[in-house]
């Protein structure tokens, strides 16, 4: 039977030619939809490993100011802000702090395995307790970091699973570049934080690297972020306080002072508003092939009177012509499937776009998958309508 | 065999109550060629549907080779039609879109328990005995009206069913052509003794079978042997 | 003949309403987005206020500087407009800005969050604000570091109150407070040059403006005397950059600058495909044009298929239309008049849909300001839009139509 459908379905190909075109571009949709949606919902189900809540971003920016002056203002405002009873942790970081839209990636490698990480400095070790990062192995910085000649340095999970692997990842080296050049300035990894996705809930980063340096020391770059834990429960209104007492510090400096949650709000409208306008074009797209298709299938049905008398005639119950309707249209979905097929495999084996295979077969499956699912809701009831055709009306239709 | 008893078909629609077919006792003995004649709307078509079992009658019996039929779930009597019954249409009925051999292969199809191979095979067999058997690769758009009759009856015969039902077989063809079908007809019936049952306007075809019944208004008005007929 | 036709056109789309229906869902959904889109491209780099001379406006808002593998992009910075822009002969004027900063403030224990911009006076000559109350600040405030501001209608509302003026009060930002002497329109954040809740002279800047070096946070806005002047400018800028030789510490870094002076289109263009040297806007066209058909492939080809089961269906009407002589040609002007008719219905709805997504966007506030909305000339490109969707989806079946055989579309089709 599956072989008579096939024949059927392609002696009928010119007139459903059009058909198989339009669930050909429906898959390629759907494919792409899918991959991007696998993509961000696997980011998603990464953790994202802090805590954005209840947290402050404080920038400044002291211009035309020297740089020991500056250095020694940043200490200042540090200690004056831990000093209010509402604040928890203070910490000086560099600027590429969650939701910032600032990023600053460099090559990790060890051995011949390279990975493009994330780099975050801290300057003072309550970063970690401000952002309530969780270890999963080895420790987190403690002063003595700074000018430590181990030039010490901790990674996340996930990096420590790309370069070392199944190996103990504390006390291993690792270098910063790219495998080609040449390694001088090597780092002895002291911790691994469980996860850090400085872009986010949906972004995909998750190799991240901290490195500690002091604020006292000259010979490496003063940051200007500080970010600030405050107790639950602390109304905006310390933001002012904050903020006069920076003031009273930097004078004539630039303040700008952001809550994290805000800066996520905003992040996370930037991300998902092109992204929901798009699946909302898509559906649309899919929904108006749907409707289209059982337009034609259940116009067909007309075309088709005599041929299903006769069928039945011949010995095809109301169960046979239904379940004959709906098998065209999946051996018509096939076709356009396996175009699809032709066209989706491609990206994989070309390495486009930079997913995974996996994701890409994935998403291959899962809407083909849909693409059945969705043919066959569109067969239903006008297979239904063939299957209640009288057959001895349908033979005498002329 | 096929045995009708009291047969009576009525069709309702809201306002109007049509009787198509009244009081009809007909028995056609296996291997019997059994024309019925009558005029356009006296209820030939519907008689032919209820012995094809592809329509149900109001009240009476049907009995199909001793057998009753009882039940008219359409799963059971789909299966008797496709076991036992043959039909050949006036205006041939073929799928357009497959070819010759798929076509006349259809029945089988619906047959279990049938290879692919042997699904061929028959409906090759079937497709001999017409005389058809250099065209098996056509398509029906490519054949003459008569040519297509004739492989709407290698496709009746391909399920090699005990009765067929032949609804004016001819009315679209030419007298030669016409004839031609009505021989493969006859020599069908005295070769292999099926049973054939054929509704026609055409009085010399008719006189060609064993028996004739003529139909008026829903109603068997005569019911005579061809050789009688020809005596008078 | 035309009123006969309209008259059967529409008894055949009122006939087979589920048809109808389906094919308004597709056209007006259709027609919606492309609407919505045109409006939101018209939005960003349409003549609109304070850029209605957009055809005379071209905008140094990048510098690229690169050398020894390493590259730079940023924007320019003041010393470098200075030098290069200012002292430019073709145009008739010319504006130096700085890119805008977040400040907070607080008011009444609310944080307002504002945008502030510092500028200098041409900004005001240069672009074409619409003052609700004072007017612009001047050389003079700019030469003599005044703290004197404008600001826009809704940090008026937000600051001071709804309904109350604000001309010669005091607003603090940065912890600096400014005297307001102007209210402006509020402009659109999708503006990036424009945009801003405050604007001050530029002289109040935190920042070493005679620091010699490219790299900063400025932008210069030039003003063509006419748009035929626009090439002569953008040549005169291109020689006085040409030999630029980087200054201070980057020198050590960077060897070549690369900087334009772009149209609207032509920096938006650079800023989305990062392109170098000048902008290729037939390329860019090209993109846009192919992308707006493949978006309307699938809708197109929905429709035809839709129509060729709408056409077989009648294929009987058909072929006593023909057999009683009417011409293969007399049916398909029919038959595209009828799918243009519906097309047009359909880009009726679609227009209604559009209006109602952008006053969506518009109050959700994702934009700050956003004021989109619908004009006579994207209503006229949705109507030729429309027109050119309705006549592509009803050739093909048409074609199939005049196709058909006339004793087979009396007997009911060709299958």
């Amino acid at each position: 039977m599956i072989r008579h459908l096939f024949k059927l379905i392609w002696n009928r190909k010119g007139s459903n030619f059009l058909m198989i075109v339009e669930i050909f571009f429906s898959f390629i949709i759907l494919f792409g939809v899918i991959t991007l949606g696998i993509f961000f919902y696997q980011n998603y189900k990464k953790p994202l490993g802090f805590n954005y809540e209840h947290v402050l971003v404080l920038n400044v920016q002291a211009h035309d100011v020297p740089a020991a002056e500056k250095r020694e203002g940043l200490e200042q405002i540090v200690n004056r802000l831990s000093a209010f009873e509402e604040v928890q942790h203070v910490a000086v970081g560099s600027e590429n702090g969650p939701y910032s839209y600032n990023t600053w990636s460099t090559g990790l490698t060890r051995k011949n395995k390279e990975i493009i990480s994330n780099m975050v400095v801290v300057q003072h070790d309550a970063f970690k307790e401000v952002l309530q990062l969780q270890m999963a192995e080895g420790r987190w910085f403690n002063e003595s970091d700074a000018f430590s000649d181990a030039k010490p340095i901790i990674i996340t999970r996930d990096a420590k699973n790309q370069l070392f692997g199944d190996e103990p990842a504390i006390g291993g080296k690792v270098s910063f570049g790219s495998t080609r050049e040449k390694q001088n300035d090597v780092r002895t990894v002291i911790g691994v934080v469980e996860a850090y996705k400085p872009r986010g809930e949906m972004g995909e980063q998750s190799y991240s690297y901290f490195l500690r340096t002091s604020l006292a020391d000259t010979s490496q770059q003063a940051h200007s972020t500080i970010y600030v834990r405050l107790k639950e429960g602390t109304p905006p209104v310390i933001e002012e306080a904050l903020l006069d007492a920076a003031e009273a510090i930097g004078r004539g400096w630039t303040f700008n002072l952001r809550q994290m949650t805000d800066m996520r709000t905003t992040y996370l409208k930037q991300s998902l508003i092109p992204s929901s306008a798009l699946f909302i074009v898509c559906v649309f797209l899919i929904l108006n092939v749907a409707l289209g298709l059982f337009g034609v299938l259940w116009q067909s049905i007309n075309k088709r009177y005599s041929e299903i008398g006769l069928r039945r005639a011949l010995g095809a119950s109301a169960g046979d012509i239904y379940r004959q309707f709906m098998g065209e249209i999946l051996v018509l979905a096939t076709f356009g499937l396996i175009l699809g097929f032709f066209f989706a495999v491609q990206l994989p084996i070309l390495g486009l776009f930079g997913f995974t295979t996996a994701t890409y077969l994935s998403a291959i499956a899962i809407a083909a998958l849909l693409i059945y699912g969705l043919v066959l809701a569109c067969a239903l009831y006008p297979s239904r309508q063939a299957a209640a055709i009288h057959p001895a009306i349908a033979l005498h239709e002329e | 065999m096929i045995t009708l008893l009291n047969i009576e078909k009525v069709y309702q629609t809201k306002s109007i109550e049509t009787v198509a077919l009244q009081n009809v006792n007909l028995t056609v003995p296996k291997g019997e060629f059994l024309s019925i004649m009558g005029p356009s709307g006296c209820g030939k078509s519907t008689l032919l549907n209820i012995m094809g079992l592809l329509d149900i009658p109001s009240s009476g019996t049907v009995e199909i080779d001793g057998q009753l039929i009882r039940s008219y779930k359409d799963k059971e009597l789909a299966h008797i039609r496709n076991k036992k019954i043959g039909f050949v249409f006036q205006s041939y009925h073929l799928v357009n879109d497959l070819s010759v051999l798929d076509n006349v292969e259809l029945p089988l199809l619906y047959r279990s328990g049938i290879s692919a191979s042997e699904r061929t095979k028959r409906a090759r067999t079937a497709l001999e005995k017409v005389g058809l058997s250099a065209r098996t690769k056509h398509y029906p758009g490519q054949l003459s009206g008569g040519q297509r009759q004739r492989v709407a009856i290698a496709r009746a015969l391909a399920g090699e069913p005990e009765i067929i039902l032949a609804d004016e077989p001819t009315g679209n063809l030419d007298s030669v052509m016409g004839e031609e079908i009505m021989q493969i007809l006859l020599d069908l019936n005295r070769q292999e003794g099926t049973t054939i049952v054929m509704v026609t306007h055409d009085e010399n075809m008719a006189l060609k079978t064993e028996r004739l019944v003529r139909f008026f208004d829903g109603q068997q008005v005569s019911d005579s042997k061809v050789f009688d007929l020809q005596r008078v | 003949m035309l009123k006969n036709y309209l008259k059967i056109a529409w008894k055949v789309l009122l006939r087979r309403k589920f048809f109808t229906f389906i094919s308004l869902f597709g056209i007006s959904f259709t027609l919606m987005v492309l609407m919505v889109v045109v409006s939101f491209a018209d939005h960003l780099l349409g003549a609109h206020n304070p850029e209605i001379k957009s055809d005379r406006l071209l905008y140094v808002s990048r510098l690229k500087m690169t050398g020894n593998g390493s590259t730079l992009n940023t924007q320019p910075g003041y010393y470098f407009l200075d030098r290069f822009v200012k002292p430019l002969k073709t145009p008739e004027n010319i504006t130096i800005y700085a890119r805008e900063y977040n400040f907070n403030a607080y008011v009444d224990n609310r944080k307002i969050s504002m945008d502030l911009r510092f500028t200098d006076g041409n900004y005001w000559n240069v672009l074409d604000f619409n003052f609700l109350e004072g007017g612009p600040f001047g050389k003079a405030d700019v030469e003599g570091i005044n703290r004197v501001a404008v600001i826009n209608e809704s940090t008026r509302n937000n600051y001071f109150g709804e309904g109350t003026t604000a001309v010669g009060k005091y607003i603090e930002v940065d912890r600096t407070r400014y005297k307001v002497v102007g209210v402006v329109e509020n402009v659109s954040a999708t503006r990036i040059y424009t945009y801003a809740d405050v604007w001050v002279p530029y002289t109040n800047i935190k920042e070493d403006l005679q620091e010699q070096k490219f790299g900063g946070s400025f932008e210069a806005i030039l003003l063509a005397r006419s748009p035929a002047e626009v090439q002569a400018v953008k040549e005169e800028f291109r020689n006085a950059v040409k030999d630029a030789s980087i200054p201070g510490p980057d020198a050590a870094t960077y060897t070549k600058v690369e900087v334009h002076a772009d149209t609207l289109l032509e920096a938006f263009v650079r800023g989305i495909s990062r392109a170098e040297g000048e902008i290729n806007l037939l390329m860019f066209s090209m993109w846009v044009f192919l992308g707006m058909v493949f978006f309307m492939l699938l809708p197109t080809i929905n429709l035809v298929n839709i129509n060729i089961s709408r056409i077989m269906e009648r294929a009987s009407e058909i072929g006593v239309r023909k057999a009683f002589g009417a011409s293969s040609f007399t049916l398909v002007m029919q038959f595209l008049l009828e799918n243009v008719i519906l097309t047009l219905i359909g880009g009726a709805l679609g227009l209604l849909m559009a209006q109602g997504v952008l006053k969506l966007i518009n109050d959700s506030g994702v934009i700050a300001n956003a004021n989109l909305h619908l004009n006579p000339s994207i209503f006229m490109l949705s109507f030729f839009i429309c027109l050119f969707f309705g006549v592509l989806s009803g050739v093909y079946p048409a074609y199939r139509m005049s196709k058909l055989p006339a004793v087979a579309a009396l007997k009911g089709g060709i299958k």
